[in-house]
């Protein structure tokens, strides 16, 4: 076991560059070595030791569950360690690793008891075969403080089963009475971030001098900087998780479509309302579709249906898929609203994948009276010939106004259909597997 | 992780026991998790839970509940329960279902051809869990002397013995439950031995297949042997066939040797992904970090294969010649530097 304390790291930073330091330095980090050295260490130690040639390969960061990296910052301007460098983590269930920074496991118990994390232990994401790195010794060589977003993104995914995003980064400290504590080294946090092609990173609001500094001398960088802004947490009933909502909504990776179901309600739920809605739409809709199939009376089994296009493009898409139907009538209000048109061209597209032939009528905003007549001809045009027990009208998406028109023109003996569900968190998003329809026949 | 040679419930045969990937610790760590909290924060319903929790934990070696630090927690959550056996034995036993579990079992069986295997091996593990909970907890209705349902769970359990090839997604996690139980079990509680049956039936079935495996040469032949130093296996690393979840990431490993009278270390870091025409090299240096230049020109053996150590003091060594070392079963433990000398002795990793 390789042990690496204060005077272990004094002895590295102090060194000049040369191939002996560099054989030394990458000696007494090992598997470390390519995180906290600076690239032209290791290609010196190569020169002498091939085998270190496989540590300028490019590193990956532990993103599978439970993974997290933290960054810290060389204390002085060093030859050979980096500015700021990054110690790749696991939370996984059992004990701390003893061989971690003593405060990074004061760390670690702080947030279990923060997050209900019992049972959860904090590990060094140590390369299967490598040597032990003991950092035990390390006291107050490195400032832990700021790891505390990274780990909680950790625990809580590792908790979830769910995969990080390598490209989304924190450094940011915990602070009792704000949530959000400052932290140090920005500037080379933001060069590691950069370096590593990071897509964002998240660090309190307290240090934004820092940022805009650095965004002054970095015009061209395509690196998102996102300030996490200080909460009472006193009075505004936040609580920890709160604060760093943003940036764990965006650390979730997206479960891929042959993982579980059990993940995928796991993703949908955890995950702010937009990318919700739209992982419900890839990957959640087919089980709705197949659910809510048993929900339909046997003798429904309409060939034409009618519906209004609203922004969620799944409620939309939905009543179509389910009764399995040939055509489809799309009533849309304002096909130059971007959003209404971005959501009838995934519609459409997606029907006509199923072979659902798609029919689009732009009903005029105007008066009652108006938009009675607009549905009622497209209605008519759409389903001439069809006998009204293969009509549907889908009365659940789109705008109140349209809706209650299509109900009211509807002919006799047609299908009218809602979709009910339950609803769950405080955004109401749908809870999985409730959602079903409700068909009856006009004045049947 | 200390295991008994001896235990039915161990096969060293199998790639992924014999590799030491497995860890078994981790598991009985995570059972005893569940089953502190389903015991702490007991509702009624949970009695099913907590009794196969119960039985499950009753057949752990005491090895790996010391080892969670946490045997005393152990000790009194199995007091709490006990106490309580015949009333949730009562609650519990309405719950197995062997007709759905059965159900279940041929629609895995169905999909064995054409599934994913990530989705067969969590499929696979679930219903094995579900037949030992069922199984562990008829096991302690019968100890407080409750009929409990025999007959069903039979047809269950004849399912799995007639169809553990479709168990064999759940490879690692069968070797991993063996490695948890006690090898004398039948010694403890000879009802108790029964419920971990299935687990010897598709261990035999885990090892005959693996064994047509190498007789077709699909995977190599077996290649721990207990004259190899499991140390260097690396320079033989075997396809770890059942082992298709696990994490495996890369990394370098390395040995060190220091001269007889302290003032020199040998330090060797090799990559088992490089090619075996790249020969694996040793540094040689003073214990002050100075290359150990006064060595050059000397030869160096380390298991048979011999080197000269060059004016940086660094030897390479032949992969290929190394790996045949191994698989004969060469020591690896002594370096010979120069001739007539006093051989360097191994550090050993603490």
């Amino acid at each position: 076991m390789l042990r690496v304390d204060r005077d272990t790291l004094s002895a590295v930073a102090q060194a000049e560059l040369s191939v002996s330091s560099a054989c030394a330095a990458v000696n007494a980090l090992g598997w470390l070595a390519p995180w906290w050295l600076r690239r032209e260490v290791i290609e010196r130690a190569a020169r002498r030791q091939p085998a270190y040639r496989a540590y300028l390969q490019p590193l990956r960061l532990p993103c599978d569950p439970g993974g997290c990296w933290a960054i810290f910052v060389a204390q002085a301007a060093s030859s050979l360690l980096r500015p700021a460098y990054l110690l790749p983590l696991r939370w996984q269930r059992g004990a701390d690793d003893p061989l971690l920074p003593r405060p990074l496991r004061q760390l670690a118990e702080q947030i279990r008891g923060q997050f209900q994390g019992a049972g959860w232990g904090l590990t060094l994401a140590k390369p299967d075969r490598e040597e032990a790195v003991d950092l035990s010794l390390l006291q107050d060589s490195m400032g832990t403080d700021s790891a505390w977003a990274s780990l909680v993104g950790g625990l809580l995914l590792a908790r979830d089963g769910l995969s990080a995003d390598a490209h989304v980064w924190a450094s940011v400290a915990w602070n009792a009475d704000y949530g959000i504590g400052s932290v140090a080294g920005v500037p080379a946090k933001l060069d590691l971030a950069a370096e590593w092609n990071v897509r964002e990173i998240f660090v309190p609001a307290q240090n934004q001098p820092d940022v805009s500094e650095w965004q002054k001398a970095h015009p061209q960088t395509s690196l998102k900087i996102s300030l996490l802004s200080p909460l009472s947490l006193n009075n505004s009933g936040s609580s920890p998780g709160r604060v760093l909502e943003a940036y764990l909504d965006l650390l979730r990776v997206e479960p891929s479509a042959d993982q579980s179901l059990e993940l995928k309600k796991r993703f949908y739920t955890q995950v702010g309302r937009s990318r919700a809605l739209d992982f419900y739409w890839k990957q959640l809709l087919a089980e709705a579709v197949k659910n809510c199939r048993n929900s339909l009376p046997p003798n429904c089994q309409p060939t034409h249906l009618v519906t209004v296009v609203g922004l969620e493009q799944s409620i939309v898409a939905m009543a179509a898929l389910t009764l399995r139907v040939k055509h489809c009538l799309l009533l849309c209000t304002n096909p130059e609203d971007n959003r209404l048109a971005k959501c009838m061209k995934q519609v459409r597209e997606r029907l006509e994948a199923e072979n659902i032939q798609c029919v689009v009528q732009q009903i005029r905003n105007a008066n009652r009276q108006e938009e009675l007549a607009m549905i009622d001809q497209a209605v008519r045009s759409f389903a001439e010939n069809v006998p009204p027990d293969k009509l549907a009208c889908d009365l659940t998406p789109g705008f109140k106004s349209l809706t209650l028109a299509l109900q009211a023109i509807a002919p006799r003996g047609c299908w009218l259909m809602y979709c009910r569900h339950e609803q769950q968190g405080a955004d109401n998003r749908v809870k999985l597997g409730t959602e079903r329809y409700d068909c009856w026949q006009k004045d049947g | 992780m200390n295991t008994d040679m001896n235990s039915p419930y161990i096969r060293y045969s199998l790639t992924a026991t014999a590799t030491g990937i497995i860890d078994a610790d981790a598991l009985v760590d995570s059972w005893l998790d569940e089953f502190l909290e389903l015991v702490e924060e007991f509702q009624p319903g949970d009695e099913y839970d907590v009794l196969a929790l119960y039985g499950r934990l009753e057949r752990v070696r005491f090895d790996l509940i010391r080892a969670t630090g946490r045997e005393a927690a152990w000790k009194a959550a199995r007091d709490k329960v006990q106490a309580q056996l015949a009333h949730f034995a009562a609650q519990a036993l309405r719950i197995p279902n062997p007709e759905g579990w059965l159900a279940e079992a041929q629609a895995l069986a169905d999909a064995c051809d054409d599934g994913l295997a990530d989705e067969l091996a969590e499929w696979a593990a679930d219903l094995l869990y579900d037949l030992d909970d069922a199984d562990l907890v008829a096991w302690a209705a019968r100890t407080v002397g409750l009929a409990s349902p025999d007959e069903p769970l039979q047809r269950c359990k004849e399912w799995l013995a007639n169809n553990c090839d479709r168990f064999f997604p759940a490879g690692v996690l069968i070797q991993a439950i063996g490695q948890t139980l006690q090898p004398d079990l039948p010694a403890l509680d000879l009802d108790l031995m029964a419920t971990a049956d299935k687990f010897v039936l598709l261990l035999d079935a885990l090892e005959e297949a693996e064994a047509d495996m190498r007789r077709l040469a699909v995977i190599p032949p077996q290649r721990v042997q207990p004259a190899r130093d499991p140390a260097w296996n690396w320079l033989s690393e075997p396809q770890l066939m059942m082992a298709a979840q696990t994490r495996q990431s890369a990394g370098l490993k390395r040995y060190r040797w220091r001269s007889p009278d302290g003032a020199f270390v040998a330090l060797l870091v090799a990559n088992p992904e490089a090619p075996a025409t790249e020969p694996v090299r040793l540094t040689l240096d003073t214990t002050q970090g100075r290359f150990a230049v006064e060595l050059a020109g000397q030869e160096v053996c380390l298991a048979g294969c011999t080197g000269r150590v060059d004016a940086d003091g660094c030897v390479d060594l032949d992969r290929v010649a190394l790996t045949k070392a191994w698989e004969t079963g060469a020591s690896f433990k002594q370096l010979l530097v120069g001739t007539g000398q006093q051989p360097w002795t191994a550090v050993a990793e603490d």
